[in-house]
Order: structure tokens, then sequence, then C-alpha cells
């Protein structure tokens, strides 16, 4: 018992021993920040150290108080490896909001688990994964983790940027390297610059920033963060060598790591030359494959091989029936080039929000796989990895951005297409005759075309309660029962997703006593966002669209005209619009075209930006007065 | 309110032994299966289970063994993913004998290549589990897949639950159940399409055994509605609870057939009942007191001391001391400590089990005790119930946290089987006075101050007290659709005063200039533009989960050099049988105009058949609140 007492005393005198050595306690931030992050991260800081030999240690420490559920996720310890990549040491160490150390936890502990993300069907990627699981906020955590790398293909870029409402206190960069390789550093998104120093015959760049706040996304906006590109003129993986210095070099080895992924053989061929056999003309041979793919063919996201480069072989893809855009895109280009249409497998940064593409920093900078076809006045693109998109058409998710080529002599930086005003409209049409109630059971017919196009296609291969349930929702006419609809897909290079609504329009024109107001905004697709009064972003408008309504209401007898506006036709910096009203007895017609224009343009444009949006939202909800006829 | 339980007595013993036999044979698929375009009875489906047979059935060591052998048709590009398998298999499951194959039509003759378990990739995962997983290859749309496995589980205690539906329709589902008569198991259907039944007593590895059929045909595809609850429970499923264990001489243990033996075993138990101590509570409250006051203070005392960990269950986790040591708990061990805490000061308390929202109905016709997922305290003073549950921070007292809210709950004390309705008496009630002018800008600017009762309090108090004052009202600006400078928050960490807030808000571009007329809606506040119940029909139930009411003044002024030239007309409705009301009132003072709105909805649920109810309820409601004030220059 005596013993068990003089324990406890030695323990305690220790412990408050160590309690002055407090870390990171919560106190220390700063309190305007604190009182309005989901989490602080107290310091992102990154040493990567490059060898001799081409491999590199990638060290980490991270310092992150997390303030609440919502944030959690970022105390989680969870690194990738495999056969490119090692994790050398791990830890988590975790501090109460006082700054004393709750408990400390090493790799040994993580568990080891394959990568079982929605992400990857199957993969030889794993991972090792540690979750402290608190939940008495706010609490820190220390990450510290170090892995290497064998091939300087994998070097890291860096972004400040941790989330909204995620305030960074210090992020820093250090990157050691050789002076006999040549490393390249672009910092964009900053007025700050990389640091270089020489230390005996080692080069250091270092980068860092502090006390960085992220503002809440705003409206027509694009955020651009502090990013750093880094690269070095070659590297090697595995048996490949790849340069930097060009688009056209990069190209290459891209290419040398799919020799002999291309091969066919004579089941394939002879079941292509049977296929192509009724086509007229190439771009009907081109259509004709790539549908061929579409029907035979899913996308399965399957990582194997180097660093997940490589495709699968065509012949592969022919009898399993699938694979990821690697091996889909691999796969069309052998069935084109094998008949003797030319065509490249290519690679793109796809995303709907347009990523930031560094051209002259040259440099593995996408994430997708798809085939360029060039034809002698235009040039085809296809997009293999789905069964339903039409022959030629680039969604938002791959149109108007540079594409690197990947031919036999070398990459070629190319521009996807993209899709003008006049080809990204969305109409619609409708003769409403109103009962005394004003309500109509109307037809109305939506044409979503070109780019559009992407906004109501996915919807067309649901269920058709679910269909209901969408369009019922995201629909905006006012107070509509939806009765009955079609949706019917014109599949082309400019595609067509059409709509025919069946609806019940109940009570449409307000009212007020003797006065019912009908508004001349029938389709409500146009809407004004809240004003900014402190714009922090550029104003960003990623695509011109175009709404065309075309509408008839007539009116009930018991009513006549009390007021019609006049037409208008105006051209404004930043939109236009145009309508054209016309009345016969009963029957008022209007047709009008409201166009947003692409844009990108500095913060400071912001309010005649958000002018121009408050008159063209005026313009759309012009209202025609009607009154009682007594 | 109405439950979808429905159950089936075991009564009649068929001794002719119908066969458990899978009737479909691997590889033998109609060809017209494999040359269907549309499935006839849901031509929009992306994919359909042809056909479905389960068959689990229990071996000589009373482990459980489940087999299955599934077709499914795929219909569109959308159905593909049905090509790819994951199971996830627990360590002390066996996963086996897997077949598949892919069905293609060729030359006119249905073609198929077959994989077995050696073809399947396996890796592991957390805990001890591991992951199978195939992409079949050729999978395209119109193909045919056949998939046929087996699952071993090393426990009786829950036996399997069949779904009969799922997110394809599916035309034929066959599952047999088959047990020893030494265990025996209690059936319990669920969901509202119709099965076929049928039961036997039969010999198997020289026992008699029972055998349940249960068939489905033509089930509809399953998929979730707005403002519904329990979504999952209206799946056509059957489970099993555990009732009877009768091996002669070895072992002979009842579990559960009556709710009087639910409770003799809960009083008992280590867990529950025994958790139940005399605790020190000389600090919290005063002897002097009244009763409902002794109350009220013992739980706040622990709604503000206590945290909540999540857990649910119905038993504790941990003895009482430490739950007071630790400051935290499952709502087992927190509401147990306020039941012993309420008994030590003298009060008559007893515990109360549920079943939680997400997790099913529990009826007193037929016991399902793994059912019961969640315990409270039902406190009577003075001939009134009172419920209480302190694992939510500033509920008032007597109400409960919506996830309660669910039928009944059984109250747990001897001899009596007594069910009490989980409902809040009190509704959720907020008031709106708004001062409104209009701007040069054709804005309207409003001064707005809301007061909620302590009931509707309470989530936002949470959210307060969660993200800290400063973020919350960062949030409420930033995600505005008006423009807010500042906000002010009154009580905001009280517990049954109101939360009151202040705040100035432009609404843009809200009135209309029109020639010499200025044309504006006034209702500026709550959800009054569209109707929430856009389909006209509806599969489930409209749950509101609570009562509530709001009521709006707005006092709008009318600038200088205008004049009221017409205003909205009045209404008021009611809902059938006072289930609730709406009111809308227009008048002018001076140079003012004052719109009172209220809203009231006394009951919160509708059943399908009253779905029209409310949904017309809901468009007059909207006609009405969408009417125009039309101001003209004098």
């Amino acid at each position: 018992m005596k013993v068990f007492f003089f324990t406890v005393c030695f323990l305690v005198v220790f412990m408050t021993g160590f309690s002055k050595n407090l870390s990171y306690p919560v106190s220390d931030i700063d309190p305007a920040f604190c009182a309005i992050s989901d989490a602080v991260v107290r310091l992102d800081e990154h040493s990567v150290i490059i060898n001799n030999d081409g491999t590199f240690v990638h060290k980490q420490k991270r310092v992150i108080t997390i303030f609440k559920n919502s944030t959690k996720d970022l105390a989680v310890f969870d690194e990738d490896y495999d056969a490119q990549r090692k994790i050398m040491s791990a830890s988590v160490t975790t501090f109460d909001k006082n700054g004393k150390q709750m408990g400390k936890h090493f790799l040994i502990e993580f568990s080891d688990l394959c990568d079982f993300s929605d992400n990857n069907f199957a993969t030889d990627i794993r991972h090792r994964f540690y979750d402290p699981n608190l939940y008495s906020y706010p609490y820190t955590v220390e990450i510290e983790c170090e892995i290497k790398y064998n091939s300087l293909f994998y070097i890291p870029n860096f972004s400040v940027f941790w989330g909204s409402d995620i305030y960074v206190e210090n992020f820093n960069v250090s990157i050691q390297s050789p002076v006999t390789i040549k490393l390249h550093a672009l910092l964009i998104n900053s007025d700050d610059s990389v640091r270089i120093s020489k230390v005996g015959n080692m080069n250091i760049h270092s980068f860092s920033v502090k006390n960085f706040w992220p503002v809440k996304f705003q409206e027509y906006a694009i955020s651009r963060f502090p990013k750093l590109f880094l690269k070095t003129d070659e590297f090697s993986l595995n048996e490949f060598i790849g340069k930097n210095n060009s688009w056209k070099t990069l190209g290459l080895f891209i290419n040398e790591m799919s020799i002999g992924r291309n091969v066919l053989n004579n089941d394939i061929t002879q079941k292509i030359s049977v296929i192509l056999a009724p086509c007229k003309n190439k771009r009907d041979s081109i259509k004709t494959i790539y549908e061929f793919v579409q029907k035979n063919t899913r996308y399965v996201n399957i990582v194997y091989g180097i660093g997940g480069l490589q495709p699968r072989n065509a012949i592969d893809v022919f009898t399993t029936g699938y694979g990821d855009c690697k091996a889909l895109s691999n796969y069309t280009t052998s069935l084109l080039n094998s008949v003797g249409i030319k065509a490249h497998y290519t690679l793109i940064k796809a995303g709907r929000y347009m990523q930031q593409f560094e051209p002259d920093f040259v440099v593995s900078q996408f994430n997708h796989a798809i085939v360029c076809v060039p034809m002698e006045k235009d040039t085809i693109w296809l997009e293999c990895t789905s069964q339903d998109n039409p022959f030629g058409f680039m969604s938002d998710f791959t149109d108007d951005r540079n594409a690197l080529l990947v031919k036999e002599d070398g990459g070629e930086l190319v521009k996807t297409p993209k899709y003008s005003a006049k080809s990204n409209i969305i109409k619609t049409s409708a003769d409403i005759v109103f009962d005394s109630l004003f309500n109509s059971r109307v037809t109305i017919k939506m044409e979503f075309i070109g780019l559009a196009y992407s906004q109501i296609d996915f919807v067309a291969r649901e269920n058709k309660e679910i269909q209901k349930k969408y369009l019922a929702k995201n629909l905006n006419f006012s107070n509509f029962d939806l009765e009955d609809f079609t949706i019917t897909l014109k599949k082309s290079e400019v595609p067509v997703a059409e709509l025919t609504l069946h609806v019940l329009l109940k009570n449409y024109a307000a009212s007020s006593g003797n006065l019912k107001f009908l508004s001349m905004n029938f389709s409500h697709l146009f809407e004004l966002p809240k004003f900014d009064k402190i714009r922090h972003y550029d104003v960003f408008v990623r695509n011109n669209l175009s709404y065309q309504d075309s509408v008839s209401f007539t009116f009930p007898d018991s009513y006549k005209l009390d007021f019609v506006p006049e037409e208008d036709n105006i051209k404004l910096e930043f939109g236009e619009y145009r309508d054209k009203i016309s009345i016969k007895d009963n029957k008022i017609s209007y047709s009008k075209n409201l166009i947003l224009k692409e844009t990108e343009t500095k913060k400071s444009e912001y309010s005649l930006f958000y002018k121009n949006l408050e008159k063209l939202n005026t313009l759309n909800n012009k209202k025609i007065i009607l009154v009682k006829s007594e | 309110m109405k439950t979808f339980l429905s159950f089936i007595v075991v009564a009649c013993l068929y001794l002719n032994s119908f066969g458990q036999k899978d009737y479909m044979k691997f590889g033998e698929i109609a060809k017209e299966d494999v040359e269907m375009l549309k499935y006839e009875y849901d031509s929009s489906a992306k994919a359909v289970t042809l056909d479905e047979w389960g068959y689990a059935y229990m071996t000589n060591d009373i482990r459980i063994i489940l087999e299955i052998h599934r077709r499914i048709k795929i219909l569109t590009s959308d159905g593909l993913d049905e090509g790819n398998f994951e199971f996830v298999i627990h360590k002390n499951q066996i996963f086996g004998n897997f077949k598949a194959a892919v069905y293609n039509i060729n030359d006119n003759q249905v073609q198929g290549k077959e994989y077995s378990l050696k073809d399947m990739t396996v890796s592991s995962v957390e805990d001890g589990k591991f992951k199978y997983n195939l992409a079949l290859e050729g999978v395209k749309v119109g193909s045919v897949i056949e998939i046929k496995y087996s699952i071993e589980y090393s426990t009786y205690n829950s036996f399997i639950t069949w779904h009969f539906q799922d997110e394809i329709p599916v035309r034929k589902s066959v599952f047999y159940a088959q047990w020893f008569e030494k265990v025996s198991y209690c059936p319990i259907i669920e969901g509202s399409e119709s099965l076929q039944f049928e039961s036997s007593v039969i010999v198997y590895s020289g026992e008699r055994a029972v055998l349940n059929k249960w068939e489905g045909n033509y089930l509809p595809a399953i998929f979730d509605e707005p403002y519904s609850n329990n979504f999952k429970n209206e799946v056509s499923q059957v489970q099993f609870e555990l009732r009877r264990i009768f091996i002669p001489g070895r072992m002979n243990e009842t579990y559960v057939s009556t709710y009087d033996e639910i409770i003799k075993d809960l009083l008992l138990d280590e867990e529950f009942g025994q958790r139940i101590k005399n605790i020190n509570i000389n600090e919290i409250i005063d002897n002097n007191s009244s009763d409902i006051e002794k109350a009220r203070a013992i739980y706040y005392h622990i709604q503000d001391n206590y945290t909540w960990n999540g857990a649910k269950g119905i038993y504790a986790d941990m003895p009482l001391t430490n739950t007071i040591k630790n400051k935290t708990g499952s709502c087992a061990d927190i509401n147990l400590l306020l039941l012993s805490m309420l008994r030590t000061a003298g009060l008559s308390v007893q515990p109360l089990i549920l079943s939680t929202r997400n997790n099913g109905f529990v009826s007193p016709i037929i016991v399902i005790k793994k059912r019961f997922n969640y315990v409270i305290c039902n406190l009577r003073i003075d001939g009134q119930d009172y419920l209480l549950d302190a694992t939510t921070n500033y509920l008032p007292f007597g109400l409960l946290p919506e996830r309660c809210l669910n039928g009944s709950g059984l109250v747990v004390v001897k001899g009596a089987n007594l069910w009490i309705p989980l409902l809040n008496k009190e509704n959720r009630d907020e008031k709106y006075l708004v001062n409104i002018s209009l701007t040069d800008n054709n804005s309207l600017q409003g001064k707005i101050q809301v007061a909620y009762n302590p009931y509707a309090s309470a989530s936002i108090r949470q959210t307060i007290k969660i993200d800290g004052i400063e973020k919350y009202k960062k949030d409420f600006i930033d995600n505005n659709s008006a423009l807010v400078d500042s906000i002010e928050i009154i009580s905001a960490d009280s517990k049954e005063d109101r939360l009151q807030m202040k705040y100035n808000a432009e609404f843009q571009s809200t009135v209309e200039s029109v020639g010499n007329r200025l044309i504006f809606n006034p209702v500026i506040l709550g959800s009054f533009k569209e109707n929430p119940f856009k389909n006209p029909s509806r599969n489930f139930a409209v749950d509101f989960t609570v009562p509530f009411s709001s009521s709006y003044f707005y006092n709008i002024q009318i600038p200088v050099g205008y004049e009221v030239e017409s205003l909205p007309q009045n209404l008021n409705l009611e809902l059938p049988d006072g289930k609730g009301n709406f009111s809308y009132n227009v008048s002018i003072n001076n140079s003012t105009i004052m719109v009172n709105l209220r809203l009231n909805v006394k009951t919160p649920y509708y059943s399908v058949n009253q779905y029209s109810e409310i949904r017309t309820f809901y468009d007059y409601m909207v006609n009405t609140a969408t009417q125009n004030i039309v101001l003209k220059k004098m």
C-alpha cells in the first residue's frame, strides 16, 4: 500500500514537471480567427530531400487544432504506399486544449489496409491509417511522417489551402537538391517568391506563408490560392527515363510507357472489319468504333502497374470489357489506328471547375485520358469512359483547355474545343391558355443545347420515378404540378436534350386586389446572386450561356390589359438582353434572349459586373398587369 | 400512428414438406430474359433482379448458413455497376461456393462465361474484415448476370434478415428459413408488399426442423421521399427474433416471448435494473423545494455536466460511479443516472425503453426485443407524466429529442404492460416582428426581431455551443439570402427563456417599379414561396416530426409621395379536424400597412391518404402569401 502511494506521488511530481512543457495550447491562436475557424492549421511543414540517385524523401509535420466534428477528419493519418513509395516512419500525437499531451502513437500501431475507397475498385496501392477518434473539442493533433519515393516523377506540389474556414498559421516548404540535379520551382497565385540558397553542394528552395485565411467562396468567382509546382529536368521510373524539358519529351515518356500495350489480335481486327463494312466515310467509321467501345465496355477504376500510369493492354480491355480512362482511351486509340485512322492517346486535366494549368511549366499536370482524332478540317474528341456521351461531344468536364497529345515522336500541347453562346442554349417554349383562376394545363418544351446538355442528360438515364422527383424539384416554374413528361436525347457533336413537360400551372399570376401580374420570367433560369459587400475573388463566368424563352399567354375575358412593358434590346458589358412582345386580343406573345457572357476579370470590376446582373434580372422579370373588367 | 408491422403466426404445421431446393439451375438462362429490352413492370428500370433464391439454414452445431442465388438483368448503362461485386466478410464468417456468370446473345445464342472464387481479389480491410471483389467481364447493356454464393455465420443469435426489395425492381424473390425445433425463432414481416407464405415441419439431418418459405413477385424498386420517417422499414423484409433454445439435458433457455418477461429480465439485469443506485444529490437539490423543482434541478444538472457519447442501446456500458467520474456515457448510462438521482430525491420514476426514428417501430402486439435501442425516464408527479432524456443540451424539461419521437415506448415496471406515446406536448414556435421600408434601389429593408420559444431555441443554442457565438453569427450572415450587417443574439445560453435575435436585412431587387407603380410582396421571411409537396401523389406518409407554429407581423412604411393602390386579400384556412390553421390579414393605419401571417401545424403526421389535405393546404397558403402590395405615385 505504501509503495503504491509513493508511486502515485512520484507520478504526480513527474507529470507536473512535464506539464510546464505545454505544446500548442489553443489560447496561443489569434482569438479573431479562433472564433470563426472550423480548424486551425498551426503548422504545415514539408521538407523534401532529393538524393543523388534520383530518389527523394518527403518529411512532413503538421499540427492542427480541431474545433468540431466537421473537421475531425483532419486529425486522421492516412497515407498511401506501393512499390514506388515507402512510409519510413510516422507518428500521431494528441494534445488537449491546454496543450497537455494525451497520447502518442507510432506507425507500428496504424492499420495497414488496401485502398478501400469508392474511387478504386481494384488496386495494388495500400495505405496506413490511424484515427485518434477524439470528441472533446477543441484538441490538437501533431502528425509527423517520412515517406521515401524511388522516383523524382512523384515530386509533390504544395498548396496552402486546407479548406474554407480553416486558418493556416504557418506553412513552410523547403527542398534540398544536389547542385547536380536541376530543380525548377513555380509559384502561382502569390506575390511572394521562392527563396533559393546554397549550402555546400546542395541548393535549397524554400517558401513560407504566415497567417493565411481563405475567405468563403463567392458566386461567379474563381478561387486561386498560392500553390508551388516543382519538377526536375529528368527523372527515371523503373526502366523508363523521362525528361521534363518540353511537352514533346514528356509525351515521349508517356508514349514509351504504353509501348506494346496497343497490340490487337485477329479476333479484334476481324470483328472491327465486320462492323466497319457498311461505313461510308472516315467520320462514319470513327463513330462506329466509338459506339462499339461504348456498347461493349464499362468504366471500372483499376489502378495497377507502374504508379498507375500505364494503360492496361488493349487486348485485356477487349476480353474483359472494362478498364479505367487510360485503358479505355488506349483501347479506342488502338482500334482506330488498326484500321488506318490516325488517333492519339491524350492526357488532360479534367474538371467542371476549370483547374489552373501551367503550359509553360512542363510537368505532368493531368488526371484523365481521352482520344483525339485529327481530321482534314477539324478534330474529333472522344470521351471513352461514358457509355452515353454523344459522339464527339466534350462536356464542361474537358472542354476549352490544354491537352497533351501522346504521339510516337513525342507530345504536343493543344487546346480542346470551346462551345460558344450560339451553341450553349436553354430554350423554353409554351402556349398557355388560362382559365378564370389563372390555372392552365400546358405542354412546355425545353431544349438543353451544347454544354447545357450535361445539366439534364444524366437524369434521362434514371428510373422514371427519380426523374420525376428530380424535375419537380429542379425546375423553377412557379407553382406547378408535373403531371407527365418525356426526355429525349439527340446525340450529336452539339447535343440536345429535349424535355417535354405536361404541367398544371396553378394560380400563375400573383394578385393584389383587382390586379393580376403576369410574370415574363417564365423559365426562372437566371437568378440574381446575393451582392458581396466585400468581394474577395476575381469575377469568373465559365461559359457563355443563352436563355431563350418563347411563350404566349391567353388571359381570360374577365380581365383586360392595364400595363404592357416596352420592348428592350440591350447590350451590356457582361451580358445581353432583347425581347419582343406582341398582343392580339387576349393573347400576349413574347420571346426573349438573355445572354450571360463568359468573363474572367479582376475583382475591382465586380460592382460593374453586379450592376449588369441587376439590370439583366430586372429586365428578365418584367410584368404585364391585368385588371379585372367590371 | 400507423405501423407497418404485420405478423404471421406459425400455427399450422404441414407435415408434407415442400422443397427448399433452388428453383433455378445455374447456367440455364431463358433466352427471352437475355433478349429482354425493357422490364414490363418498370420500363425505366436501370436493372432488374429477375430471380432470387435465398436459403438460410441451421447446422447441427447451431451455425447459420445462407445460400444465395440471383439473376440480374442489366437494362441501361447506369445498371452496368451490377457487374461489379464487392463483399465485405467479417472475420468470424466464411464466404464460399462462389460462382458467377455473364450471359449475352451472340450469333442468336446465349453465351456465358463462368467465374469461381479463385477469380476474386481478396484484400484485408479494417477490423480484420476481408473484401472480396470481382469485376465481371463482357458486361454490357442487355447482359444477364448470375451469381451464387454462401456465407456461414458462427452465431445463431440473429438469424438472417432478408430484403425482398431494393433500388432496382425484383421480379421474383423466394426465401427459405430453416431451423431445428430445439431452437425457435419468431419471424417478423415488414413492408407493404404482399408475400406468400408456407410453413412445414421436416426432418433434417435426423432432427425435426421448421421450414418457412416466403415469396414475393413483381416487387417495385423503392426510393426515399422528403419528410418521411423510417423509409428503410417500408422495404418488404423478413427478420427473426430468437425465442427459445431447448436441448434436453443440456440447455433450456427462453429468450423472450412476452413483455412481462422482458421487463422482469431487464429489472434483474446487471446492466439495467441493477445499475440503479442511490446517488448523493445533496449539492444538486434544495430539500425544501417542490417535487417538480427538484426534478428540474436534477435534469438540468445532468444535461449541463454530462456529455452523451452518441451511443444508443438500453444497457448501461459502465457502473454509475464511472459515468459520474467520466462525465460522459451512452444514453443508458446518462438516463439511468438521471433515474437514480430522481429516485434518490424520492420521486416516482421508471425507465422507458423505445426504438429511435431510424430504427423502426416497436409495438405492443409483436414482441421484438432487439429493436429497443434507447432508454429514457418516465417521471410521474401529481398524476402527470414527464418524459425525460438528459442527453441533449438545452432541451427544455419534459421534451424529447427528435430521435425519440417514434411511436410508443414501453415503461419498464413489473406487472404492467404500459405503453406511452412518444410525443412532445409543446410545439416549436417562432415569432417575427418586422419593420419594412422601401429603399431607393428597389429593395425592401427589414428591421427584424425574432423570438423562439425554449423548444425552438434548443437547436440554435446547441449550434451556438458547438460553433461559438462569433462563428454562428458569421455563418448566419454568410448564409442568409438577404444582406445582413450584424446580428444581436439575446439569451443564447439560457434554458427556459426565449432566444431572441435582432438584425437588419436588405432584400435585394424585391420591389418592382412598373410605370408609376411600386409592386412588392411583403412576405420576405419564411418558406411561403413554393409548395414543398410538388408531387401530386405520395408513397410514404408525411411526417413533420413535431408540431410547429410561426407568426409574422410586418409593418410596412408607405414611402412619401405614394398611396396604396391595391392590397392582398385576407384568408383564414383550417386543416380538417383542427389539425392546423393558417391566417393572413392586412390592414392600414395612417402611413403603415400591417400584414399578419400565422401558420400553426398541430398534427405533424399525415398518412398517404391524408396527403392531399396537406398539399392543398400548402397550395392555398402559397397563393395567399405570394400576393403583392401595389403603391401608386400620388
